[in-house]
C-alpha cells in the first residue's frame, strides 16, 4: 500500500528511540492513558485524519537475518495508514528460519512437528522413517491434482514449530475427540507457525538444473488407482524421491493476530547473485507465469475469452504456449493414466499461470513495500554470500504476497472474513447506501480500501498450491478456506459445501488447516 | 527485561518522559513517521554492492538497498512514535487495552473490589486475589504472573469473559476486550514482564 503521512505523527517520531537512553529499555516507562478508541468501540470512521502525501513504502531487510535468523519479534503493528511493511517482514523471517539449511542443505521445517507426530492417531500408522511426510497430491478446495510439464503430480506437506506444537500439548489437543471438541473460543498465541510447502518429484531431472532448488530427499505416497478411478495415496507405503521446493505459505502470528498472517514465497530465478529481483510481480519466478496485461474482470471472471498465450516459455507448471483459457484447468482425475510402475501419468500434465498478476483485486502493479523488501533481502544475499554455506539457496525465493486483518478487533467465532456483505464494515449498521459505497470502494481500492477487513493482497494464492482457485469466484485468498467458521470435509467453509460431511464446528482454532486435516485423516 | 528496570522510581520515569518530549520533533524526525537514518544506509549499500561485485548497472531498481531493521511503531495519545524494543510496544498496548476496559473501575479513582492498581504494574505484580484460591496450593492466585498469563487472574478473567462483568439488562453493558486485545495480554504477561519479583523474592518464615 502506499504511505500516508499525518501531522500528527511528525511531533514524535523517534521519542521511544531515545527513551531507551533514559533506561526505557523498561516497558512500564511510558505511562500514557492513550485510548485506541476507535478500533475499540467498533466505531471505525474511515478516512479520519488529514492526508498529506502519498509515498511507495520501502521495506528494509535486516542485515542479522543471515546467516542465522533469528527469532521474530513479537508485537501488533499498527493497522492502515500505517505501512505494511512489518507483515511482510514477518514473513520473510519466518520463510528464512524455517528454510534454514542444515549441512545437506536440507531445510529446518523438514524436521518440524507434523501431523503425524502432535496427534494420536485411530489409524495405523507406521513410523516416521518408515511413512511418507508428503503427500495430501489434491489440493484444498476442489482437490484436484496439479501434474507438472514431467507428468509428475506435485507433493505437499505441512509442518509447525515448536511454539504451535507446544500450545495443541498445552492444551491437550491431542486425539480426534479433542480437537473436535476444542473450547471454541481458545486461540492462538502470538509466536506460532505453520508452513505448507510445495514440492516437485526431480528424481529424474538433471542436478544443475535445480541447483538453486532448496532440495531433499523425499518419502512420498504410492499412488494407485481407485475402483472408480480415483486416486488413492498409500502413505504407509512410501517411495524415496528426490524433491525441490516450489512455493511455501508462511502462516504465522503476531501478537492481537490470532487470525494467521499468510505469506506465500515462490521459487524465483534471477534473485541472486546478479541483476536483482525488484518486483513482487517479476518475470524471474519459474514455477508459473503471470499474465500481466489485467486482472480478472466481471465480465470474464476466469478469463475464458481470452486465447493468447500467457507466455512462450515453459515453466515447471506451465506449457509454454499455453493460452490462458485453457490453462488452469485440472484433468478429471478419472482421466488420469496413473503408471504405477514410475508413479508419474505420461503424456499428461497441466499448465497453471498466476490470474492476478500482483495478487490485488484492485491492481496490478505489485506493492512497493514486498518488492522493496524482495530486493532487499536479495542484497542481503549478495551482502552475506562470503559467510553463508554453498547450499543456502534460501535467496532464490521470492514473496508474493501476505494477507492479514487490518483491523482485528473484528476476529470473532463463525466469521468468514471477507471484504463482502458479511464484513462488519460493509454492513455499515445495515443502510443500504453506506453498504454499497462501502463495497465499491473494496472494489476499487481492494485491501487498501478504509473499509477492507483484510489488508495485503486481497487475491494471494499460490500457483503449485491454489492453482485452480484463483478466479474471483472461487476461492479468492486464504481466509476465504482458513477463517473460523464450521469446515467441511473438502477443507473449506461448511456453509459453502454443506454436501460434504462436517469435520469441526464454528471455533476460533479452525484458522489453522492443520486441524481440519488431521480431523479429515482420521473420519475418511 | 530486567527486574531493575521494571522496579524503576515512576518519578524518574516521568521526568525522562517529560525530557522526551521536549526532545521530540526536533532534529529526529525524518518528515515521515519511518525514521531512517539514510545517509548511513546509502553508504552500506554502496559498500554491500560493491563487496558483492555487482555493478550499480547491473541492479537496474528504484531502491536503495536497506538492511537496516526498522523501529516499530507505536500510537500514544494519538501520535505515532517508535521503538526498538517489541516489549515496549507491546507493554503500550498492553497499557491501552487495560485503560479502555479495565481502569474505569479498577484505576484511581476507580477501586472496585478494593482494587485499584490495574494500571499499576510492578504492584499488580506483587497482588493476589482476595477470592480465588490456587486448588493445589491453596494459596491466594496472583493477578499477574511474569511468563505465565494462563496462570495469572487477570488474564484468566478477561479470557473466560467474567471480566468486565455484565450489568444487569436494564443497564449500559461494559465494553469487553476483543479476541485480538486478549491475545495482545497474553503475549504482554508471556514474554513482557521481565523477571518474577514474587519467585524470586527469598522465602520468608516457615
Amino acid at each position: 500500500m502506499k504511505k500516508f503521512c499525518f501531522a500528527p505523527y511528525l511531533l514524535s517520531v523517534g521519542t521511544l528511540g531515545i527513551a531507551a537512553a533514559f533506561g526505557c529499555s523498561d516497558p512500564f516507562s511510558f505511562d500514557s492513558s492513550a485510548q485506541n478508541s476507535e478500533m475499540l468501540t467498533g466505531s471505525l470512521s474511515p478516512g479520519a485524519g488529514a492526508e498529506e502525501e502519498e509515498e511507495e513504502e520501502i521495506c528494509p531487510a535486516s542485515e542479522e537475518w543471515l546467516p542465522t535468523t533469528p527469532p521474530l519479534g513479537l508485537f501488533e503493528p499498527l493497522p492502515h495508514p500505517a505501512g505494511e511493511c512489518p507483515f511482510y517482514r514477518g514473513a520473510w523471517q519466518n520463510f528464512l528460519i524455517a528454510t534454514q539449511p542444515n549441512a545437506q542443505g536440507e531445510p529446518a521445517f523438514q524436521f518440524y512437528p507434523s501431523i503425524d507426530s502432535m496427534f494420536t492417531s485411530t489409524k495405523v500408522k507406521k513410523p516416521p522413517g518408515e511413512r511418507a511426510w508428503l503427500g495430501d497430491i489434491k489440493q484444498a478446495g476442489g482437490r484436484q491434482i496439479v501434474i507438472d510439464q514431467n507428468g509428475r503430480s506435485l507433493y505437499y506437506g505441512i509442518h509447525v514449530n515448536e511454539a504451535y506444537a507446544k500450545f495443541m500439548a498445552d492444551n491437550g489437543l491431542k486425539t480426534l475427540n479433542d480437537v473436535q471438541n476444542a473450547d471454541p473460543n481458545l486461540f492462538f498465541p502470538a509466536g506460532v507457525a505453520e508452513f505448507k510447502s510445495a514440492w516437485q518429484d526431480i528424481e529424474d531431472e538433471p542436478r544443475e538444473k535445480y541447483a538453486t532448488y532448496i532440495q531433499t530427499t523425499g518419502l512420498v505416497p504410492r499412488l494407485s488407482k481407485g475402483p472408480n478411478g480415483e486416486i488413492l495415496e498409500d502413505r504407509n507405503d512410501p517411495i524415496k524421491r528426490r524433491m525441490a521446493l516450489l512455493a511455501l505459505h508462511v502462516v504465522y502470528t503476531y501478537p492481537g493476530h490470532p487470525e494467521f498472517i499468510w505469506g506465500s514465497f515462490e521459487h524465483s530465478t534471477g534473485a541472486t547473485p546478479g541483476s536483482p529481483d525488484t518486483s513482487a510481480k517479476d518475470l524471474k519466478r519459474d514455477v508459473a507465469p503471470t499474465f500481466e496485461q489485467q486482472n480478472p474482470t466481471d465480465a470474464d471472471p476466469d478469463n475464458v475469452r481470452i486465447t493468447t498465450a500467457v507466455s512462450p516459455k515453459d515453466f515447471v507448471l506451465y506449457k509454454g504456449g499455453t493460452p490462458a483459457n485453457r490453462a488452469n484447468q485440472a484433468i478429471p482425475e478419472q482421466n488420469l493414466n496413473l503408471d504405477a510402475a514410475t508413479q508419474s501419468f505420461p503424456g499428461q500434465q497441466t499448465s497453471i499461470y498466476r490470474m492476478f498478476p500482483a495478487s490485488k483485486s484492485h491492481s496490478i502493479d505489485a506493492d512497493a513495500a514486498i518488492s522493496s523488501l524482495n530486493f532487499n533481502v536479495g542484497q542481503l544475499f549478495i551482502s552475506k554470500r562470503g559467510v553463508l554455506p554453498r547450499n543456502d539457496v534460501r535467496g532464490y525465493y521470492r514473496q508474493i504476497g501476505a494477507v492479514w486483518m487490518d483491523k482485528p478487533d473484528y476476529f470473532t467465532r463463525d466469521s468468514p472474513i471477507a471484504n463482502d456483505d458479511s464484513s462488519p464494515l460493509v454492513r455499515q449498521g445495515g443502510d443500504a447506501a453506506k453498504r454499497a459505497a462501502a463495497l465499491a470502494d473494496i472494489a476499487t481500492n481492494g485491501g487498501d480500501s478504509e473499509f477492507s477487513i483484510l489488508a495485503g493482497e486481497d487475491r494471494l494464492s499460490s500457483t503449485a498450491m491454489e492453482s485452480y482457485t484463483q478466479g474471483p469466484g472461487a476461492f479468492p485468498n486464504c481466509f476465504t478456506c482458513h477463517n473460523t467458521q464450521a469446515v467441511s470435509a473438502r477443507g473449506i467453509p461448511y456453509g459453502k459445501d454443506m454436501t460434504s460431511p462436517k469435520l469441526l464446528d464454528a471455533k476460533l482454532l479452525n484458522v489453522s488447516h492443520i486441524l481440519s486435516q488431521f480431523v479429515l485423516e482420521e473420519t475418511q | 527485561m530486567n527486574l531493575v528496570s521494571v522496579a524503576a522510581p515512576r518519578s524518574g520515569q516521568r521526568l525522562a518522559q517529560l525530557l522526551l518530549l521536549l526532545l521530540s520533533g526536533t532534529g529526529i524526525t525524518s518528515g515521515c513517521y519511518l525514521t531512517l537514518d539514510t545517509d548511513e544506509l546509502d553508504a552500506k549499500a554502496a559498500g554491500v554492492v560493491s563487496d558483492a561485485g555487482t555493478s550499480e548497472s547491473d541492479a537496474e531498481d528504484p531502491f536503495t538497498t536497506s538492511l537496516d531493521t526498522p523501529a516499530i511503531e507505536i500510537e500514544v495519545n494519538g501520535l505515532i512514535t517508535t521503538t526498538r524494543d517489541p516489549c515496549v510496544a507491546t507493554t503500550q498496548k498492553a497499557r491501552q487495552i487495560l485503560t479502555t476496559y479495565c481502569s474505569e473501575c479498577h484505576a484511581p479513582p476507580g477501586a472496585a473490589g478494593n482494587f485499584s492498581s490495574i494500571l499499576d504494574f510492578p504492584t499488580l505484580i506483587t497482588l493476589r486475589s482476595a477470592t480465588a484460591k490456587d486448588p493445589e496450593t491453596m494459596d491466594p492466585v496472583r493477578l499477574l504472573i511474569p511468563g505465565q498469563p494462563e496462570k495469572s487472574r487477570l488474564y484468566q478473567r478477561a479470557r473466560s469473559g467474567e471480566m468486565p462483568p455484565m450489568r444487569p439488562p436494564s443497564e449500559p453493558q461494559l465494553r469487553r476486550p476483543t479476541i485480538s486485545s486478549i491475545s495482545l495480554l497474553r503475549t504482554w504477561i508471556q514474554s513482557c514482564l521481565g523477571n518474577d519479583p514474587v519467585s524470586a523474592a527469598p522465602a520468608g518464615p516457615q
